[in-house]
């Protein structure tokens, strides 16, 4: 007991002795452990608010969450009678489903008649329970509604009649209003069938209807109507996606067994879930690897902190074992030393990290449930505790292997060459790996894919993240590695940089540099690494934004959108003459660009089409070159602009009708004058992929001008109004005010919280600030500390030139030769291998973009800040170090004596 | 004059006024136990420390010329740069005082290592040579930088007899070469009993009469 209690005194005094005799080393790597801990940490409370976030707009992005299909019509009241009773269901409407034959109308002297049409009967509440299902384009909320394209097919606006066709007795009803169907796909899904098994599209003819006068209408026609119930659930799920899934999943699993059979739940919810949950996942990964390279760096550092002792440590060492510690003794001071290390470090991170996340995240959630955050903070702490143990412990081992009574006798900074060629063939080795593992993974194109229920997921290989890893490694050992090969072959040219500043002894300093290689290559490595990350982070985070904004923009066509209902009325033209007018002087207004939107058949296929004119377009909104096939954006439009009949069609349809440039298409458009489908001629001149306000399937993009000579139709129907920065909202509010209910009107604000799957509407902002911030510190830390600590093992090295008579300006240039030689190898490597890294991130995480960037967003001001920090950081290092070896006395020659 | 560590009531009298005369030729021994002020005396002759009260003239040195160019120290730790060879340590100081361009520096590097027999060493690295041979190596760049005052802090202190008999004999002859004064710290009688003349020093004051 009382040897115990000796140890225990021991092992305190020690520490004690430590703590209090390094004081600077001790809290340096304090707060690289703290760095460390702080990273990981953040991260999961990053990712944990991110699923939530997931899971939310998984729900929120669902307009119906069960359809519930029920096999007899007759069960209809008994299944909303179950439904209304249990529990988290807040809304429960039967949906009656008739097919038409078609729909005829007759417009302006013309009579025109669609295909097959789904006519859904809907009880008086369902607007309001489910207020995403249905929009109104124009016209009232009630009574006769017709979908969007079956109006334009018909040319019918409200107020006019149409007449179904079906059954045995055709009823003629008046339209009350032009209505979208945002979420047709799971409309009109078929429910309880497998994918494969889905239509391709939803019908292109709809009318819905007041229940009652569906019924009535279809039992005097002698159609028999299916029924589906849908229902609205209570938002409360659990915030994991994956957690989330499986509770609906087994809800409906639960409905299903409980009506014996007589029903099929179509999940609407469950399935937005389930693609959110497989991108929580992914993005679990995703975020992890963006931020993992800063805790490793941070780690790193810590090891070069308490490593920059190595030469006294090892004298201690020796001194104890001369003494007659044993080497378990020995082993135990420096894991209670790096116990105390640990501790303080993690505790001080975690604390770091939660006030990072409550002003980032305005969150200190660790995990998606407390489980999750128990593990995640033993996790953290595991960590913050093993890189302490890690730094101190594997020196001590190595140096009790390779201890002899002479270390306790060595010379301070005694160099240390190891062989480095090793290191370099593996780096290398690894650099070719991560080129070929990058050239494999980006030849697949990784894209947004609909699902049949038409929810956007990711298609994204794990495999992804092997290139970028692999270059990491790579990049760590060829700096360190090649850096040190390098100068120690480097005589020349090194003699001719360090010349100017020191002069007589340029020899002396170079020969030293060369000896000292091995430590200067290992401080240029950090420093690179760091450089490299704050690089990467902040590129790709700043092209993240970048696409985010893009998608924005591609998905609502500029700054706000105007979109009017279809008119075939002859004062038309002149009405949007008017409203373009009224757009343009509203305050915050820019420019207000037409474009023609109509539906053209090509074949039997009918597609969107955006008549432009080519030059003004680009003006209200940004054209990416990824957009296009064949040529950059500027080049496409001014082909199309410069062939009058010019269309550009999807990739889609240039395999399927074999086109080849300048081939003649004949495409089906309305008419105005005769109010039928006329074939017009067009000249394919190139290939688009995106196009702003179009679909992400196929659609068709021709001159303006042309599309109206050739319809008798100059309207637009949409306008794209490009607006002063910030003012989006108040110019689209000040649209709707002036327009009132005639248009529909969108600005890209609404839009932003829209697009895109769950993991590309990730906010990456809370992320990106922290990342940014801890990036920039790592730089500093790494240039000042690595700067500042190997000029720190100098000192003796300045202490003895002083002595030998060296001035004050010739310790400083001394000092300044180093530290600049170790800055400039860490930035111009960092530069590279962050430039290289920026690249690869980006293209081999093109899934996350969508679309893809055609070209990186610099940050330009963030990354001229950290540089001028860092050269500020080195400098101030420097000179202090200098400072200090200018002052250094005769003690510290005597500092072992 | 007196040297006194620390402040205020934690300070240490290392050197109670001291007073003595150094003249060329002489060959001095400062003589007494550890922490007697031996090697604060010898600082503050080699112009490393200045006295706290008091002062100290080098009327034989050139004043044209920084102090430290015209003294040369020997100290008892291995004072050689760790990543310089051992004859760019010793053509070291002949670069920082800009005497003589780096090639003459080289040679008179050389030829100082050849005096003392170490030329075989030139091109070794400090941690590839014995405690004794660093010690040589010292005295080599002492004769290369050709000082006018000697001084040697305990410069035998980690060697054996052998060794340190010889590294005092190359110290003499050096003095003697150079016709420096040399004063060398040591606690040891038998190199002392090398020196001519023996300054005793105790609780930091210097004893009233040299030996």
């Amino acid at each position: 007991m009382s040897s115990m209690l000796e140890g225990l005194h021991h092992h305190v005094a020690w520490i004690s002795g430590t703590t209090r005799r390094r004081r600077g080393r001790f809290l340096a790597a304090v707060a690289g452990v703290a760095l460390t801990v702080t990273t990981l940490a953040f991260l999961a409370m990053f990712i944990s608010a991110s699923r939530a976030t997931m899971t939310d707009r998984a729900a929120a992005s669902v307009a119906v969450d069960w359809q519930v299909a029920l096999d007899n019509p007759a069960d209809t009241a008994r299944v909303t009678d179950t439904l209304t009773a249990r529990g988290g269901v807040t809304a429960v409407d039967p949906v009656e489903f008739l097919n038409a034959r078609g729909i005829e109308a007759t417009t302006g002297g013309t009579r025109q008649v669609t295909g097959k049409a789904a006519v859904l009967g809907l009880p008086a509440t369902y607007r309001r329970d489910f207020p995403d299902a249905i929009r109104t384009l124009v016209g009232s909320d009630t009574g006769v509604l017709l979908a969007q394209q079956t109006a334009a097919n018909l040319h019918v606006e409200p107020g006019q009649e149409i007449t179904l066709l079906w059954g045995d007795r055709p009823t003629t009803v008046t339209v009350t209003g032009v209505v979208e169907l945002p979420q047709a796909d799971s409309l009109f899904q078929k429910v309880g069938a497998p994918p494969q098994s889905q239509p391709l599209a939803p019908p292109d003819n709809v009318v819905l209807m007041p229940t009652a006068l569906a019924h009535k209408l279809a039992t005097g026609s002698g159609v028999t109507p299916k029924v589906q119930i849908h229902v609205a659930l209570t938002g409360t799920l659990p915030a994991d996606p994956a957690s989330a899934y499986a509770a609906t999943l087994a809800d409906a699993n639960n409905l299903e067994a409980e009506l014996a059979g007589s029903v099929r739940v179509g999940n609407n919810l469950g399935a937005a879930l389930d693609a959110a949950r497989e991108d929580a996942a992914y993005s679990q990964i995703l975020f992890l690897f963006l931020g993992a390279p800063a805790a490793v760096l941070a780690g790193l550092l810590t090891a070069v902190v308490v490593g920059s002792g190595e030469d006294r440590r090892r004298g201690e060492l020796a001194l104890l074992r001369l003494r007659g510690a044993r080497r378990r003794t020995v082993m135990t001071l420096a894991a209670a030393e790096a116990a105390c290390v640990g501790v303080v470090g993690t505790l001080a991170g975690v604390g770091a990290a939660m006030l990072a996340g409550r002003f980032a995240l305005h969150s200190v959630t660790f995990g998606a449930t407390s489980k999750a955050g128990i593990v995640w903070l033993v996790a953290i702490g595991l960590v913050g505790f093993l890189t302490a143990q890690a730094c101190y412990l594997l020196p001590t081992v190595r140096d009790l292997r390779a201890l002899t009574v002479a270390d306790s006798r060595r010379q301070f900074g005694a160099t240390r060459t190891p062989n480095r060629y090793a290191g370099l063939v593996v780096a290398m080795i690894l650099l070719v790996v991560s080129g070929l593992v990058f050239w494999a993974t980006s030849r697949s194109k990784y894209a947004l894919v609909l699902a049949p229920e038409g929810v956007p997921k990711l298609s994204i290989s794990y495999w992804a993240f092997a290139a970028p890893a692999l270059l990491w490694i790579g990049a760590y050992l060829l700096t360190r590695d090649g850096g040190s090969v390098a100068l120690r072959y480097a005589r020349r040219p090194l003699t001719m940089v360090l010349a100017p500043l020191n002069r007589r002894i340029t020899s002396t300093v170079v020969a030293g540099v060369i000896r000292n290689r091995a430590v200067i290559a290992r401080a240029s490595t950090l420093l690179a690494l760091a450089v490299a990350f704050a690089i990467s982070a902040a590129t790709f985070n700043s092209t993240y934004a970048q696409q985010s904004e893009v998608d924005a923009q591609l998905t609502n066509g500029a700054n706000v959108q105007v979109v009017l209902p279809p008119s075939g009325s002859a004062s038309a033209p002149a009405a949007e003459q008017r409203i373009a007018q009224q757009l343009d002087a509203i305050p915050g207004v820019r420019r207000v660009e037409p474009l023609q939107h109509r539906f053209a058949y090509v074949g039997n296929d009918l597609q969107d089409l955006y008549g432009i004119d080519a030059q003004t377009l680009p003006t209200v909104t940004a054209f990416q070159d990824a957009y296009f096939q064949g040529g950059t954006a500027d080049q496409i439009l001014t082909r199309l602009r410069g062939t009058p009949s010019g269309v550009l069609v999807s990739a889609e349809t240039v395999t399927d009708f074999n086109l080849s440039l300048g081939d003649h298409l004949k495409l089906r458009l309305p008419d105005a004058t005769s109010g039928s489908l006329r074939p017009i001629e067009f000249t394919y001149v190139g290939v688009a992929n995106e196009f702003p306000t179009a679909p992400k399937d196929s659609f068709l993009v021709a001159n303006a001008s042309y599309v109206a000579d050739q319809t008798h139709d100059p309207t637009a129907g949409t306008f794209l109004v490009d607006t002063e920065p910030g003012q989006e909202r108040a110019v689209a509010d000040a649209a709707r005010s002036a327009l009132g209910t005639s248009a529909a009107v969108t600005d890209i604000t609404q839009t932003r919280g829209l697009i895109g799957s769950s993991l590309t509407a990730v906010d990456l902002r809370g992320l990106t600030r922290v990342e940014l911030v801890l990036a920039a510190l790592l730089v500093l830390a790494a240039a000042a500390l690595v700067t500042g600590l190997q000029l720190a093992e100098r000192r003796r090295t300045f202490a003895i030139a002083q002595v030998l008579g060296a001035r004050r300006r010739q310790l400083v240039n001394l000092a300044i030769s180093e530290a600049a030689l170790t800055s400039a190898i860490g930035l111009i490597a960092g530069g590279i291998v962050g430039w290289a890294m920026s690249h690869m991130l980006v293209k081999v995480l093109s899934g996350v973009f969508d679309p893809p960037p055609a070209s990186l967003a610099i940050p330009w001001a963030y990354l001229t800040t950290i540089a001028l920090a860092t050269l500020a950081a080195i400098a101030t290092a420097s000179a202090v170090a200098a400072r200090l070896s200018a002052s250094t006395t005769v003690a510290d020659l005597r500092d072992r004596d | 004059m007196s040297v006194t560590y620390g402040r205020e009531d934690a300070t240490v009298r290392a050197l109670v006024e001291a007073s003595r005369r150094l003249l060329p030729g002489d060959t001095i021994a400062l003589c007494g136990p550890s922490g007697s002020g031996k090697s604060t005396l010898l600082h503050v002759v080699a112009g490393l420390v200045p006295p706290t009260s008091g002062h100290i003239r080098w009327p034989g040195l050139d004043p044209s010329v920084p102090l430290r160019q015209q003294i040369g120290v020997v100290f008892q730790a291995p004072s050689l740069i760790p990543a310089l060879s051992v004859v760019e340590n010793v053509e070291l100081p002949l670069l920082l005082h800009g005497s003589s361009p780096p090639a003459e520096a080289r040679d008179l590097a050389l030829a100082a290592l050849r005096d003392l027999d170490l030329d075989g060493l030139s091109a070794a690295l400090p941690e590839e040579i014995s405690g004794g041979q660093a010690q040589r190596v010292a005295v080599a760049r002492v004769l290369a930088a050709r000082p006018r005052l000697i001084c040697a802090d305990e410069p035998t202190g980690r060697l054996d007899l052998d060794h340190a008999l010889m590294v005092t004999n190359l110290l003499l002859r050096a003095a003697s070469q150079l016709g420096a004064p040399l004063l060398v710290a040591t606690h040891d009688p038998r190199i002392a009993d090398r020196l001519g003349t023996t300054w005793p020093i105790a609780d930091g004051r210097l004893a009233e009469e040299p030996r």
